[in-house]
């Protein structure tokens, strides 16, 4: 037995790939909330004001769609491309584990 | 000159042949797609192959196989259903997918793939009863994913027979296959309940589906994925170039919408002039007029047999958009005018211009309107979170070569999705433009827009493609949660607790028993489907989302959690979307959830199992030191 892994919960007992994922993970919770906080926002203030039958439009669709939609997505997958080409590292997925013979 | 009438009914009968050729063309390559991975399962071990094609996926199948199977009947079909009847306010609904590339595959892709090639898991089960060392946590995760996606392949099942039904009812053989088969079922009970079109479309559908399926495995899934895919992709892109012509433009169709206002439902008897009429029939979408010459469309066929001046009571539906009414005006049938009009106005957005451009939406039901911030927030997570806990995804996610395929994977799955959802609104936010009077039958617009729009561009052969996309989606669907379930049955109730030492020819027999078996049961059980597709999708992967999320979250990122954690989490989670959907339709009276305090089920569903998978792990024996070594060790 690895000699730093007799403690669950110590940072030394988790692999560095464990570790590296889990970085990961709370790098997309934050995008979420990021997107969940502009979108909810955006849309309280501009998605509920009735335009009767003189809309204003931005591309020819209704402006509040743009700004809580059109603009957040377009933003969501430049972002999307960065995480998946610059901060999402390599695994070798098939590397053997501390105890493979175990499986 | 010839009659008006029989010239239409030609070129509706060449504009269907026309379609029924690119679409049978569509199915040749999806069965010789079948063959070519049918013969690789003769190459590599059966069930790892069958089940997971041998976890050596790439990024091209990889990135296509998820988002083609997330993109199902609901996207293709009770998505647009939304959109047609409550306007603008779906781009919020459906916002959420703007980032479901990063959050859902982000999510668990890496360590799901990690963990589930150390646990030597080929099935979603297999893992979490190897994670946790307990096949208690494997049969629970069988169970549950059964029965849920039972209910996903319900309304997937459905989907694919209307999409099939709209697309060859102006085929003359169709039809007298649909009378022989209606003349046949007539009187059974069950399945005679069904309508002649939708039985023999559900029928054609279910075999093809079932047999590439039972006959390809999980690889003939992927590959006939990634065509899917791109059909879907082009598909949409050229539906929505058509419409936008056919409106005048995004702006031009904003400011028509703009003046639109909510239709009436409700009822009428249809009566005749003519003293002594001839028999008459008038299908379902007929447009008919009152007193005032104002227009009505028929929810139902009405049948007037010879002699008979009026018909009983039927459902209609009322236009109240004056511009609506003047361009119906030529499509009314005079022979019958509407007496005894009994309609009643929506619940919300009841003759407001502008509601169809805005939140909340215009609603039937709901005097608050369709979509409030809460729900919309709800729903940003139901997406991406309900999406990363579905197992259809997560054993995709087993089932890539390497990080780098991830990596490019989720660039391809978010450009997807950008070409798939936001021009979906704004082409069944168009069709309300182009069809009026759908909400008679809201889950048939989009194969009514692609033949519809095709005719109108001269290009009937094309709406064959069109409706292939969705058609495609559908089974895409329908074919990963075949494997699924089968796998479910085969692997891990058959393989683990019934004969481990099971041959390979037995198991191979079984899967395809298994896959066959499961089908035919499912086109049993939709004979008789529900009105919403979307309210079976969303109750099941919502369930599903419930059962899996939180346990297989903590399953890969916290060591400390336990296999009683893991069974309370799944079974508490279920349990919560079961009883907030019994809530709702003790309410309601019909199928739908309770949004307690606003809030969907799946979000409630999340809090409690977060609680339950803490407090079982906390207060029972901790895990064995080496399952931590062994999944958390690299």
């Amino acid at each position: 037995m690895h000699p730093a892994m007799s403690d669950p919960h110590s940072r030394e007992s988790l692999g560095a790939s464990f570790r590296q994922s889990k970085r990961e993970l709370l790098l997309m919770l934050g995008t979420w909330l990021v997107f969940a906080l502009w979108i909810t926002a955006s849309g309280s203030l501009l998605a509920f004001r009735d335009p009767g039958e003189n809309p204003a439009t931005l591309f020819g669709m209704p402006s509040w769609v743009v700004y809580t939609v059109g603009l957040p997505w377009l933003i969501a997958d430049v972002w999307i491309i960065f995480f998946a080409l610059r901060l999402m590292k390599d695994t070798d997925l098939d590397a053997p584990s501390p105890d493979a013979h175990d499986a | 000159m010839p009659d008006r009438t029989a010239l239409l009914g030609i070129t509706s009968a060449t504009a269907g042949n026309s379609a029924l050729i690119t679409f049978a063309l569509y199915l040749v390559g999806v069965f010789v797609l079948a063959a070519l991975a049918n013969r690789l399962q003769n190459k590599a071990e059966f069930a790892s192959e069958y089940f997971l094609g041998s976890k050596n996926i790439g990024m091209w199948a990889f990135a296509l196989t998820y988002a083609a199977t997330a993109a199902s009947g609901g996207s293709f079909m009770g998505f647009p259903a939304l959109i047609y009847s409550h306007g603008w306010s779906l781009a919020w609904w459906i916002a959420g997918y703007s980032i479901v590339p990063i959050v859902s595959l982000g999510l668990f892709a890496k360590r799901i793939n990690q963990v589930g090639r150390i646990a030597g898991a080929i099935t979603v089960p297999e893992l979490l009863r190897r994670r946790f060392a307990s096949p208690a946590v494997g049969n629970v995760a069988t169970a549950l994913v059964v029965f849920f996606m039972f209910f996903y392949l319900l309304a997937q099942f459905k989907a694919g027979a209307e999409i099939m039904a709209t697309l060859l009812e102006d085929v003359a053989p169709y039809q007298t296959a649909v009378h022989a088969l209606e003349s046949i079922t007539r009187g059974l009970p069950w399945i005679g309940q069904s309508s002649g079109d939708y039985l023999l479309c559900l029928l054609v559908f279910a075999i093809t589906v079932i047999l590439y399926t039972a006959y390809g495995g999980f690889r003939a899934v992927v590959w006939t994925d990634v065509m899917q895919g791109l059909i879907m992709a082009v598909g949409v892109i050229l539906l929505l170039s058509l419409t936008l012509r056919q409106v005048g433009g995004l702006h031009q169709a904003t400011q028509t919408l703009a003046a639109m206002t909510p239709p009436e439902f409700g009822t009428a008897r249809l009566q005749r002039d003519d003293p002594d009429p001839e028999a008459l029939t008038l299908p379902r979408g007929s447009w008919i007029k009152d007193a005032a010459a104002q227009p009505l469309r028929l929810q139902t066929a009405v049948t007037l047999a010879a002699g008979e001046r009026l018909s009983a009571p039927t459902s209609v539906l009322r236009i109240t958009t004056e511009e609506e009414k003047a361009r119906l005006a030529p499509q009314v049938d005079p022979r019958v005018t509407a007496i005894e009009i009994n309609t009643t106005a929506y619940a919300h957005g009841a003759g407001k211009p502008g509601v169809y451009l805005h939140a909340p939406g215009p609603s039937r039901t709901t005097p608050t309107g369709f979509l409030s911030v809460f729900l919309a927030l709800s729903f940003f997570a139901f997406w991406n979170f309900s999406g990363a806990g579905q197992p259809s995804y997560m054993v995709r996610q087993m089932a890539y070569n390497n990080t780098v395929t991830l990596r490019r994977s989720i660039i391809l799955v978010a450009v997807f999705f950008t070409l798939i959802y936001f021009p979906l609104v704004i082409i069944f936010t168009s069709a309300r433009i182009v069809l009026p009077g759908m909400e008679i039958h809201p889950d048939r617009i989009m194969p009514e827009m692609a033949s519809h729009i095709t005719q109108l561009a001269g290009m009937p052969w094309l709406a064959g493609l069109l409706i292939a996309a969705p058609f495609a989606a559908v089974m895409s669907s329908v074919d990963s949660f075949l494997i699924l379930v089968s796998s479910g049955v085969v692997r891990d109730i058959y393989q683990e607790n019934i004969n481990p030492q099971a041959s390979e020819k037995t198991v191979k027999r079984l899967s395809h028993l298994v896959t066959v078996g499961v089908g035919l049961l499912a086109v049993f059980a939709v004979l008789n489907p529900p009105r919403f597709l979307q309210d079976l999708i969303v109750f099941a992967s919502g369930g599903l989302g419930a059962s899996f999320l939180m346990p297989m979250v903590f399953a890969l990122y916290w060591p400390r959690m336990t296999a009683g954690a893991a069974v309370g989490g799944m079974i508490s989670g279920a349990l919560t979307i079961l009883v907030l959907y019994c809530i709702g339709y003790a309410i309601q009276g019909e199928f739908g959830e309770y949004n307690l305090l606003g809030l969907h089920p799946f979000v409630w569903s999340i809090l409690v199992t977060t609680v339950v998978i803490l407090l079982s792990s906390r207060f029972s024996q901790a895990p064995e030191q080496r399952l931590i070594e062994k999944f958390f060790g690299r």
